[in-house]
């Protein structure tokens, strides 16, 4: 196998085995502690412009499933139409999986995409790196180097270009504006299954332009919240006429920028399957998926509005809500894939 | 007022209740006592952590049964009652109690898990029917009295279905029919034996996963861990090879069983933890629940040794009241016990056997349970880890491939591949060393493609080192990253192991370790949960200390003569040891144990007690060694480690061998000038039946470093000495034979005493030391 390298702004190298596409890779190296969902995972489009490290040592044991489409732009396995992620980092990928669904290899699917992946890497030991000193530029490459400079990414080619219509096979006679920050299908699935209308919408666009709409969901999606500005003023316009609205992950972020409160980013983020969310109003927990590097400051959030959930590990913001209009948002995912739904049942509260 | 509970323990160890519910009885001990809870205790194992001083604040040496129970219950009037620590025997007892009115009489109310859902656990049609209101399947089925009615039971099932005769311990009379012919043959044998058998769907071939479930009063749930059975439904779980996390699922399939567990534990109403075993079709993803246990088991405790997650601590905070949310993760000390542990390595469980301690039992495993022991092993690959397991279990394997069988014909590794063995995992390796193929393979044992790839994997690692002219430094670091030991290259090198050890030295050719910390690195640890791993680049930093360390050794998988009693042995070693101002460092392998709890140490190297691991551990931790509290396993490298520079603490090497050597110790007792049973040490059958002259029958054989009597045997006369020496093919040169006269009528005294530089300090047992035979006390003495 050819050889491969992984560098991180702060002058580490760690040489490793080339597999996937062999080329070079540049984007913010993140760890995720997820032991299953490297299909999602990847296809993301919240991992765009990132290197994405899986802590857990085998990936690829199960394959890579077909895309499966079940309607026009939404796909059965997969969390978008394509890989999002620039780079990966693991222990060891499988090259001979094991499991029915599974039409290619995890090195096939990368190369495939043109995503160059390194394996034979001390993934814990980067990780350790990562939570001490935060997350940080990273390169991989298959030639020596000595120093390199970020580019700086642009994020809004995650979302879909025009609007898109998905009719539910059970109508609950409801109908949503999702707003597409890189939507993750599962979010669109989600909501199908419940038997919403949805209508699927550029970042930029203003739903309540929109005619017949019940609520306004907003998507997750990659970066720094404060550079969605139109998204922002849209759901300020949103909130402004009552109209029902979600907010998911990155979707949540917006809205406390929309409302006046501010956002910064955390030192290494949360990815995993396992994070721990305690609802404030009754005192449940929640295990969650989630996938974000920014976070909301619940001490700028104005009166209105309070924190929903916290995370249990952390004690960082994972819910706002207002206190009497169906105005809310979790930063967490209640789809899971990858990883556990069971706080699924907030996708209703529209 | 102070609350009392009463805590059931297992009472004395069995196939199948081990020291797995030691482990979680002291930890709930522990979890109550914490809360101010005084803990009454019944259990008569008296070699158990839990019975020992300072734990529980009354025990009662009685049976777990309900008559003795309520005598207790009449004295100390304890509040509330734990059923699901202590097994299957404290959860019958619980069951008894409550159906003969006892627990109401003495207002004792059940703490944990309600009675209607251990009730609902135990019976198989209420089971299922509760799980069918929420629409998790299990295996469909139906009882069946006439044959008369088995045609059209079968037809709505579908082919192949399941024939099991009802009231049939360990699956008499069953099996699989694919048609309506052999459905008739085997119906008719079934109801020969019992008035009705059960027709259910076949899972044959289905792929086995459990889960651990942890459920508070606050409805909060979370999974501990998943694990995989290697092998397929119908193997039991204890005679299985397992893995964690499950290797073959994907995100759906893993968070689908997930939610059934969290279903199935909500509706049931357990409060506390549970284990919920799935089966998967292969190849459809099908998915049904086989069985729930409601209470802590043996795969409890495994879960909670793979993960780092104490679930028998937090199932007892649980049980008296608290919730997720508000009990710490000690691992983290920030973080708290509603998460779940993510897994940055791979965990491997292999059964220990002990069936050549019997005569006439096969090596065929199945439905019932026949393993006495197991150990866990992991690494940050499978096949580092499945290697290192396989040397765990002291049974004679430097890894998977066992050059014994690798000669085989290739027609007996077929014939035995369709037969789940012991030796299963050893016979794969060999077919898929003779080459038969994968897909062969997986024919006849239904063991996930998966698995078998990469046993394949090591098989050629194995034969790249067979042909390789010269052993490199990449070729080494290879097998060392496939789990090759030092003596299994050595092996197949045809050189000493030594020489393979000082290559790896030059070469800087070393382990690494690694903590357990449940959460992948995302969290600093504040625990020190250690194991060591080739397939790193660099070792997890441990806080410094001044303290002057100690290493202890621990006693590796119970096995006939080695139980629990080793690890009390271990953990009242390191007890000691830490109040005395040291820090202890513990290596073991067990996970039914409480010596491998990560807060008993103040480092725990959950590893193989092996010459090469200790000496790795050596390297880095520079501490000397107690061997004498883990019994054969770790007295048996006190000799070898002491050779390769290890200070041992305690009795020196050369005494221990002393001791240990047949013929060393009879020169002593001789030059002591104490008598012994006459005896004789032989190197070939001729010479024993020469020396057997001498001696008179009866005699009692047994090779040199043994364990508690395997191979012991007692020989009456010259045909049974000639049959028992052909019999076990021991290498007589290397392990000679020792024949000791045996005398019968005689009276046995066992005296234990602790003695330092050769002065007694302690007798035990005092009261008889003082009507003891003087001159036995003097033999003592002089020895």
């Amino acid at each position: 196998m050819p050889k491969c390298y992984l560098y991180l702004i702060d002058g580490t190298s760690l040489p490793g085995e080339a597999f996937g596409y062999v080329g070079d890779a540049e984007g913010e190296v993140v760890f995720s502690t997820g032991m299953s969902g490297y299909p999602q995972s990847l296809t993301d489009p919240s991992f765009a412009g990132q290197i994405l490290i899986f802590t857990y040592p085998l990936i690829g044991n199960y394959g890579v499933p077909t895309y499966k489409a079940v309607a026009p732009h939404l796909s059965a396995n997969f969390e978008s139409e394509r890989i999002w992620a620039k780079g990966v980092v693991v222990g060891q990928h499988c090259t001979r999986p094991s499991h029915y669904e599974s039409v290619r290899t995890f090195s096939d699917w990368l190369a495939s995409e043109k995503i160059p992946g390194i394996s034979g890497i001390d993934t814990r030991m980067l990780t350790q790196k990562i939570r001490d000193t935060g997350v940080m530029p990273g390169f991989i490459s298959s030639k020596p180097r000595h120093s390199f400079s970020p580019t700086p990414a642009d994020y809004t080619s995650v979302s879909f270009s025009s609007k898109i219509v998905y009719k539910p096979k059970k109508a609950n006679g409801k109908h949503v504006a999702l707003i597409d920050c890189g939507v993750k299908h599962a979010i669109i699935r989600e909501l199908l299954a419940l038997g919403y209308q949805v209508t699927r919408i550029p970042h930029d666009s203003d739903p309540t332009k929109l005619t017949g709409i019940d609520g306004v969901a907003c998507s997750n999606g990659p970066g720094d919240p404060k550079d969605w500005g139109k998204t922002i003023v849209n759901i300020r316009r949103v909130v402004d006429c009552d109209i029902p609205f979600l907010g998911i992950c990155l979707g949540h972020q917006l809205l406390a920028l929309a409302i006046g409160a501010d956002t910064y980013k955390l030192k290494y983020g949360h990815r995993g399957l396992n994070q721990p969310c305690l609802d404030l109003s009754t005192n449940k927990a929640y295990v969650t998926s989630q996938n974000h590097g920014y976070a909301v400051d619940p001490k700028t959030l104005p009166k209105e509005y309070s924190e929903w959930f916290i995370n249990l590990n952390d004690r960082t913001n994972e819910g706002i809500r207002h206190q009497s209009k169906k105005i809310v948002s979790i930063q967490f995912h209640p789809e899971g894939n990858p990883g556990p739904f069971d706080a699924k049942g907030i996708f209703s509260i529209i | 007022m102070k609350q009392t509970v009463l805590l059931l323990g297992s009472g004395a160890l069995k196939i199948g209740e081990a020291g797995e519910f030691d482990y979680s009885g002291s930890q709930a001990i522990k979890a109550l006592k914490e809360e101010g809870v005084r803990v009454i205790l019944v259990n008569p194992n008296i070699a158990t952590i839990q019975t020992s001083e300072g734990l529980a604040d009354e025990i009662y040496f009685l049976p777990v049964t309900a008559a003795f129970v309520e005598k207790v219950i009449a004295k100390e009037h304890p509040n509330g009652i734990l059923l699901s620590f202590g097994g299957q025997t404290a959860l019958n007892c619980g069951i008894d109690l409550y159906r003969q009115g006892i627990l109401k009489k003495y207002h004792v109310s059940i703490l944990g898990t309600p009675i209607s859902a251990i009730l609902a656990t135990e019976d198989r049609k209420e089971f299922v029917e509760k799980l069918a209101t929420i629409g998790v399947p299990t295996a469909r089925g139906k009882t069946v009295f006439r044959m008369h009615d088995i045609a059209a039971v079968a037809r709505d099932i579908g082919y192949p279905v399941m024939v099991r005769a009802g009231f049939a311990l360990g699956g008499m009379g069953s099996g699989i029919a694919t048609n309506l012919r052999e459905l008739e043959r085997l119906a008719q044998n079934a109801l020969a034996m019992s008035p009705q058998i059960v027709i259910e769907q076949s899972l044959f071939g289905w792929k086995e996963v459990e889960y651990e479930v942890v459920r508070d009063k606050n409805d909060n749930c979370i999974t501990v861990c998943n694990m995989e059975n290697l092998d397929p439904v119908g193997i039991h779980t204890g005679e299985s090879i397992v893995v964690a996390p499950s290797q073959t699922l994907n995100d759906s399939e893993y968070y689908r069983f997930r939610q059934m567990s969290i279903q199935a534990i909500r509706m049931l109403g357990i409060i506390g933890e549970c284990n919920i075993q799935f089966a998967i079709h292969p190849t459809s993803g099908e998915i049904l629940v086989i069985e729930v246990n409601a209470r802590l088991s043996r795969s409890s405790a495994l879960a909670s040794k793979a993960t780092g997650y104490p679930l028998a601590y937090v199932a007892a905070k649980l049980a008296i009241g608290k919730t997720l949310p508000e009990i710490p993760n000690l691992m983290t000390g920030q973080t708290t016990a509603f998460f779940e542990p993510a897994i940055d390595y791979i965990v491997v469980k292999m059964p220990r056997w002990d069936l050549d301690k019997f005569s006439r039992v096969e090596n065929t495993i199945g439905s019932e349970m026949k393993s006495v022991g197991e150990v866990m092993s992991i690494a940050r690959s499978f096949e580092e880890a499945i290697q290192k397991a396989s040397r765990m279990l002291h049974d004679g394997y430097a890894g998977v491939i066992d050059p014994l069988f690798v000669g085989e014909k290739k027609s007996a590794l077929l014939n035995k591949l369709t037969h789940s063995t012991t030796i299963r995992l050893f016979t794969i390796c060999s077919a898929i060393y003779r080459g038969i193929s994968i897909d062969e393979i997986y024919r006849r044992t239904n063991i996930d493609r998966w698995f078998l790839y990469k046993l394949q994997n090591i098989v050629s690692v194995y034969k790249e080192l067979e042909v390789a002219n010269h052993l490199d430094t990449a070729l080494l670091l290879k097998a060392k990253k496939f789990g090759f030991s030092d003596k299994q290259i050595a092996d197949i090198r045809k050189v000493a192991e030594k020489v393979i050890r000082n290559k790896r030295s030059l070469s800087h050719i070393r382990p690494f370790t690694k903590r357990i910390d449940t959460m992948a690195g995302e969290f600093p640890a504040i625990t020190n949960y250690l194991y060591c791993t080739y397939n790193a680049t660099g070792s997890d930093p441990l806080p410094a200390s001044n303290k002057p360390r100690i290493m202890a050794l621990g006693c590796g998988p119970y096995s006939i003569g080695t139980s629990v009693e080793f690890d009390w042995c271990a953990v009242n070693t390191v007890q000691t040891l830490k109040k005395h101002g040291y820090e202890v460092i513990m290596v073991n392998c067990n996970p039914e144990t409480v010596s491998t709890d990560f807060d008993i140490s103040d480092r725990l190297y959950f590893e193989e007690l092996s010459q090469e691991r200790i000496l790795d551990i050596y390297a880095a931790e520079h501490a000397p060694c107690i061997v004498s509290v883990g019994g054969q396993v770790s007295n048996n490298l006190a000799f070898p480690l002491a050779v390769a520079g290890v200070p041992i603490v305690g009795t020196k090497p050369a005494n221990i061998y002393r001791a240990e050597h047949r013929k060393t110790f009879s020169n002593l007792l001789d030059s002591l000038h104490i008598p012994q049973p006459e005896w004789g040490e032989v190197r070939s059958l001729e010479s024993a039946i020469k020396k057997v002259q001498r001696i008179g029958f009866p005699i009692l054989v047994r090779p040199s470093f043994v364990l508690s009597g395997k191979a012991m045997d007692v020989i009456h006369n010259e045909k049974d000495l000639v049959s028992y020496v052909q019999h076990h093919q021991f290498d007589l040169i290397e392990y000679p034979m020792v024949m000791t006269k045996f005398l019968t009528g005689a009276l046995e005294f066992d005296l234990d005493g602790v003695a330092q530089v050769g002065k007694q300090l302690v007798w035990a047992p005092n009261f008889i030391i003082s009507w003891f035979p003087r001159r036995l006390r003097l033999c003592t003495h002089f020895m």
